[in-house]
């Protein structure tokens, strides 16, 4: 004999367990984002994001865990061509420097910057011309576990066991509660988003470029203006 | 037994079909679903011109060339929440930085109005605009932001507005990274 309205009982059960267990669940979700890695040894340090960056940047340096920041050349945007700010390198290089990081402990690697696969690509290029350096890698938490397999899907094998990923919270929300703001709930969302996506295409083909023009667009309206009557 | 496995074999059919339909069609439905999000409309002459927050690489370049070529007499800056980088003092604060976009590009000064606020999402941008319009209440705004991000922008606003909605606009400005037709 078939008991009456299980299923109905079984979805409310999930229901019920889920509601209860929302805390722990929600938790592991998050933890699905995130590569953490020890980086004990690795003595240079390359910065993609991360909250606090450039003061964990300037604690680690003056306890001698890191020897040599890297520094990437940023993307060349129109607030930086009409110096409304300074180039992303400049940003962080003064920040360091505010830090205790000397000048000549920094590395500017050239070649313009606009993705972490392209990121990933200057990182493999450098590696191979200092074959004993080990690199840790400042990724915002969220976006670590995407940052580790961009890595791993550009260097080779022996480059990419020379870097490690390390995941800086962010002052707002981590992993144990992301989904009590805003904030946490959009970059939570916004990172799984970057991942699945990954997932399902791999690299994208870059085949964007942006050709609009302030100028241009400010002519276009003073000529439309010009004939309203 | 045999009701089943048809059910079963038409909703398989059904969904095969209906999943070949939409593979063969997604390169024109796609750009069509980005259309349908973007409500923006061409200029007209408005009072004010209000650069939403976010994307200070081309929306506040496109509010300032609104006011340049006469379409806006002045234009609104609404000042939002501080994130970590502005807090450390990395980068200046986003309304500072669409402040001088609009200097860079030849606005003046006394054209630029900063509106007061903590906002940190569109409805706290919309709240922040629906004040204004109250305290303005013959103004008429042109609202440029992304194109994507317009038929959201304009369904918040609504809900705050109602029928004063006649007095808005909204010019949609690129997409950053990505074109409409390829998103």
């Amino acid at each position: 004999m078939k008991f009456p309205y299980r299923k109905t009982i079984a979805c409310l059960t999930l229901i019920v367990m889920a509601v209860i267990f929302h805390q722990p669940l929600l938790r592991v979700v998050a933890n699905v984002l995130i590569v953490d890695e020890p980086t004990e040894g690795f003595d240079h340090l390359a910065i993609t994001g991360g909250d606090h960056r450039h003061a964990i940047a300037g604690e680690l340096f003056r306890g001698g865990k890191i020897q040599r920041v890297l520094m990437f050349e940023g993307q060349k945007k129109r607030l930086i061509e009409y110096g409304i700010l300074p180039p992303p390198n400049e940003i962080a290089r003064r920040q360091l420097e505010k830090e205790g990081i000397p000048a000549d402990a920094i590395s500017l690697i050239g070649g313009e910057t606009q993705s972490t696969w392209q990121f990933a690509e200057r990182l493999d290029s450098w590696l191979r011309t200092q074959k004993t350096v080990q690199v840790t890698v400042f990724a915002d938490r969220f976006r670590s576990r995407d940052v580790r397999r961009v890595l791993d899907a550009t260097l080779s094998a022996g480059s990419a066991a020379r870097v490690r990923v390390r995941a800086l919270p962010d002052r707002r929300y981590d992993e144990t509660n992301w989904w009590r703001s805003r904030r946490g709930m959009k970059s939570f969302g916004n990172a799984s988003m970057v991942l699945l996506y990954r997932w399902i295409n791999g690299r994208p083909e870059s085949t964007f470029t942006d050709t609009w023009d302030p100028d241009v667009y400010q002519a276009q309206l003073a000529a439309q203006r010009a004939t309203e009557p | 037994m045999r009701h089943k496995t048809r059910y079963a074999i038409t909703v398989i059919a059904a969904a095969t079909l209906m999943g070949s339909a939409l593979y063969a069609g997604h390169p024109q439905l796609l750009p069509c679903l980005a259309g349908w999000l973007d409500i923006g409309t061409a200029p007209q002459p408005v009072d004010y011109v209000l650069a939403l927050p976010g994307d200070a690489e081309r929306r506040p370049f496109m509010a300032a060339a609104l006011v340049n070529a006469g379409f806006a007499k002045r234009a609104i800056i609404v000042r939002n929440e501080i994130s970590p980088d502005e807090e450390d003092g990395i980068v200046p604060p986003s309304w500072a930085i669409a402040k001088r976009v609009y200097l860079a590009r030849g606005v003046p000064e006394e054209k630029i109005v900063v509106l007061g606020g903590q906002s940190n999402s569109t409805l706290a941008d919309m709240e922040v605009l629906t004040d204004f319009l109250s305290k303005h209440p013959h103004a008429r705004v042109a609202i440029v932001t992304s194109a994507f991000h317009t038929r959201r922008a304009r369904w918040t606003l609504s809900r705050r507005l109602g029928n004063e909605m006649k007095r808005i606009s909204f010019v949609s400005s690129p997409n950053p990274g990505f074109r409409a037709e390829e998103w």
